[in-house]
């Protein structure tokens, strides 16, 4: 059987790498007495996939993995000793079976979107900025790779960009922070970060590029026509 | 969410920042309110070298099994971490709870090898706390160190409160009690200071104080009042079964250095190495039941989630119950799709069987500790490993599809002249050679690949070199540029790979392993010119460390070139590990004259540490250890008359030259 596991990533965590996540899991998998199906070879190991890395530095309560499994455990009962299994900032929400034909969450990656929390002065232009941005119909920007520097409309890659200012506060003003929300192209056709738009945004603004975001959250990755991925069914 | 010490932006911006955030699986949370004693636990180098260590595993489970103390951890922050808190001026915190180090009770720092001094120094002085002992006040933590560099804790004595020396699981709990209840009365450091001298196991070192001769040597050490103990004997652990052993591992995110659940069989080892500190400051061997330890792996397993179990000791070969074990494991692990690793095995058909089960035999090798290249040598360092052995084992090995083969030599051993140099060399020749001679061509899967490499050798305290006298560098590198030549001058050279360790970092460790106080001013100015990490080649900087030699007047070579007379007063004396210096010199002399000694089970040659009454040694009365101590046959005869030790009778050994 194979299920997806929807997770989130807390305080601590934030800062651990992709991979080491990924040999969390096979431990957290392991410690939950949950008997997972290995690939071949003289050194076998659990076959399991993620959706799509998360950056350094970001929380998130939108990570996937999956995971082939043996059979006689429930989806419930993953989830029961998943649950006990892992630490408090590494929290398992969910657990569903895959069906046979359905992509890996790899594969199935389209869209990740992403709140960043920003300071309440910049909230107005901001939301500005956003609105100015969306109305365009292509915004080439430069894009550096490892080796050469190429360009890249961004346009395109942008589903959703609005600021809430009462997201986090409940409708407070003056010092509290306001929210951001995004929702981008992501996974192996097209991936933007976060923090790139926001560059955009605060140059499209006329702000200082120094202003940075108090915190990245990833909130789901979703399919390419938007679906959430942990709608399996 | 628990905080965090560094903001973000700190930990955007530094390495691995996973190093410093904690949160691993099976970490213990308190409330730091409702404990009455927190215990800051450092391991001295970085995260993931530290992670790993067995002994802050078993104290940190130990201590945290009580619920009035609260034990967490601390590793090195790296350069680049600490370049950034001293420029914000950020103290140094534990791991769990994040809070400053000097808001602890304790700091525990364990000392495993001499080059971590220098980030002994950085620990204290990033968390705000004095460097020296001296000037501490009731507002800082009693620093306390342990490990295997307090067997001659001199060097850096002058930085520490307390230095336990033993086996953490005896004195802890006395030491915390007393600590508790003097805190509670209002009592002042250095009357907690003075009492905890009373504990077995601790030393004060502020309440000793040494006296030299004129020529540098040591003339006395006496504690400063009578009431003070004028010997420390070192604390061990009677039974093994007896002390509770770490069944939920933290399992750290970062990738550790030893990223597995570590099995410890036994303590000691009955080989009587001539060089190796371990092997005598250990003594006697005592071993954990195979029950407890079947119990202990599943346990651990389960609660870790490790792919990978490793057996931990001095010489695993030589546990009683090796083949009930590594059944038993090999069975449960096949299960669970978890791997056995198993360091310091003897070759031989049992374990080239158990090898070829649990390895890939393509990419593993075989590995033998020869220490020496002649056979004389070996006989003078008491290495029980002889050439048959090691042409047997290779042989059976080349049979069972094995084509890597990897030695592992020292240079500079005393006594050792050209010819056990070059014995190096035509040593690994003959091992090329005998493949060639057994695997004909058509069965050959592979060339045979030799890899040698061979450290410098650092006389230790408490062992039968404690007297021998060390090179210069550049008299250590001739002699391995001369290997090195001559291994370019064999038949088989191409099938042969050679590399051997820094000079420079030897020379210091010299220093440092048999030093005294006055070297503690030393340590600290190196570290005011900038050492650290000294244990990484691409950080150690010799010239800072000459440059600190010479500014305080110095001598290193009063350390390394000397050969100490018999009767010489060492500074370590004043510790008591069971094994007698007499014995020592025993062995010193029984080296010079290249003969070797019995390990325990063949005959017991009375090293002192049956004053334990404990683990294998004549002097146990428990019935059950007796019958342990059987096994394999060995012979067991009782220790010398201890009144007669003049009289004792040379135990039957190879003599040089045989």
């Amino acid at each position: 059987m194979i299920i997806r596991v929807r997770f989130g990533k807390e305080g601590a965590l934030r800062f651990i790498g992709h991979l080491d996540v990924l040999r969390t899991f096979q431990k957290i998998f392991r410690r939950a007495g949950i008997p997972m199906a290995y690939s071949q070879g003289f050194s076998p190991h659990p076959i399991m996939s993620f959706a799509l890395p998360l950056g350094l530095g970001l929380s998130s309560e939108g990570e996937y993995l999956d995971a082939e499994i043996g059979d006689g455990m429930g989806t419930e009962e993953v989830f029961t000793r998943l649950q006990a299994a892992t630490s408090p900032e590494l929290p398992v929400y969910a657990v569903r079976e895959l069906p046979e034909k359905s992509g890996n969450a790899m594969a199935s990656v389209g869209r990740a979107s992403y709140r960043l929390t920003i300071p309440w002065e910049s909230a107005d232009a901001i939301d500005a900025a956003c609105v100015k941005l969306l109305a365009e119909t292509s915004h080439v920007i430069e894009k550096k790779t490892k080796t050469q520097t190429v360009s890249f409309d961004l346009r395109p890659c942008l589903y959703e960009l609005r600021v809430e200012k009462d997201a986090l506060t409940g409708g407070a003003q003056g010092e509290n922070p306001a929210c951001l929300l995004m929702t981008l192209s992501a996974g192996s056709k097209a991936n933007v970060k976060p923090e790139a738009v926001w560059k955009e945004l605060l140059k499209t603004a006329g702000l200082p590029e120094t202003i940075i975001p108090m915190a990245v959250r990833r909130l789901d990755l979703l399919t390419e026509d938007g679906t959430p991925l942990g709608c399996v069914l | 969410m628990r905080k965090l010490a560094l903001t973000e932006e700190i930990l955007n911006k530094i390495e691995k920042p996973a190093r410093y955030v904690g949160g691993e699986l099976n970490t213990v949370m308190k409330d730091a309110g409702s404990v009455d004693l927190r215990f800051a636990f450092c391991f001295p180098d970085v995260y993931e070298i530290g992670m790993g260590n067995l002994g802050v595993a078993i104290l940190y489970d130990q201590f945290n099994r009580r619920p009035d103390v609260w034990c967490e951890r601390l590793y090195s922050p790296w350069p680049d971490l600490d370049r950034i808190m001293r420029e914000e001026k950020i103290p140094l915190f534990a791991l769990e709870s994040q809070d400053p180090v000097k808001d602890f009770d304790f700091l525990g720092i364990t000392l495993q090898y001499e080059m971590c001094y220098s980030n002994v120094l950085q620990v204290l002085d990033l968390s705000g706390i004095p460097i020296w002992a001296k000037d501490r006040t009731a507002a800082d933590p009693i620093v306390i160190g342990g490990g295997p560099c307090t067997y001659n804790p001199e060097p850096i004595a002058p930085f520490f409160d307390l230095i336990y020396i033993g086996e953490g699981e005896v004195s802890y709990d006395e030491l915390f009690d007393l600590y508790i209840r003097m805190k509670k009365e209002g009592a002042s450091r250095e009357a907690f200071l003075r009492a905890a001298a009373g504990v077995e196991g601790i030393y004060v070192p502020s309440l000793y104080e040494p006296i030299y001769h004129p020529d540098g040597t040591l003339a006395d050490f006496q504690p400063v009042a009578d009431d003070i103990p004028k010997k420390v004997k070192r604390v061990i652990v009677n039974a093994m079964d007896e002390v509770p052993y770490p069944v939920r591992p933290i399992v750290p995110y970062l990738r550790p250095f030893q990223d597995r659940v570590t099995l410890e069989i036994m303590r000691g080892c009955i080989r009587g190495c001539r060089f190796c500190q371990a092997g005598m400051v250990y003594r006697p061997v005592r071993e954990r039941s195979l029950e407890e330890l079947k119990q202990i792996a599943l346990k651990a397993l389960a609660a870790s989630g490790y792919d990978e179990i490793s057996l931990s000791s001095l010489s695993s070969s030589d546990y009683s119950h090796l083949e009930g074990l590594v059944t038993y494991l090999m069975d449960e692990c096949a299960a669970r799709h978890v791997n056995i690793s198993l360091p310091s095995l003897r070759i031989d058909n049992f374990s080239l069987d158990v090898m070829s089960k649990v390895q890939d035999i393509k990419k593993s090798s075989l590995t033998f500790a020869a220490e020496a290249g002649t056979q004389r040598l070996r006989d003078v360092i008491n290495k029980g490993l002889t050439e048959e052995d090691i042409m047997r084992g290779s042989k059976e090995a080349f049979h069972g599809g094995w084509t890597k083969v990897k030695f592992y030599f020292m240079l500079g051993l005393p006594t050792e002249t050209e010819e056990d140099e070059r014995g190096i060399p035509e040593l690994c020749e003959r091992v090329s050679e005998l493949f060639y001679e057994e695997i004909p061509k058509e069965e050959r899967r592979g060339k045979i690949q030799i890899t040698a490499s061979s450290s410098f050798f650092v006389p230790k305290p408490f062992t039968p070199f404690e007297w021998a006298k060390m090179e210069t560098k550049e008299e250590y590198l001739r002699r391995a540029y001369f290997v090195k030549d001559t291994f370019r001058a064999q038949k088989n050279n191409r099938a042969m790979h050679y590399e051997y360790h820094d000079a420079d970092v030897t020379v210091l460790e010299g220093v440092f392993a048999r030093g005294d106080r006055r070297v503690a001013p030393v340590i600290r100015r190196a570290y005011e010119l900038g050492c650290l990490f000294d244990a990484w080649s691409e950080q150690f900087d010799d010239a800072k460390w000459q440059q600190a030699f010479a500014d305080c007047g110095v001598d290193p070579d009063f350390y390394t070139l000397r050969e100490r007379p018999g009767d010489e007063l060492f500074p370590w004396d004043f510790i008591d590990i069971g094994v007698t210096k007499q014995f020592l010199r025993r062995e010193w002399d029984r080296a010079m004259k290249g003969v070797v000694t019995p390990n325990c089970l063949e005959q017991c040659s009375g090293c002192g540490a049956g004053s334990y009454g404990c683990g294998l040694c004549p002097t146990n009365k428990n019935p059950q250890e007796q019958a342990a101590r059987g096994f394999r046959g060995a012979a067991f005869k009782p220790l010398p008359d201890p009144s007669a030790d003049g009289a004792e009778k040379e135990p039957k050994g190879r003599e040089a030259g045989a």
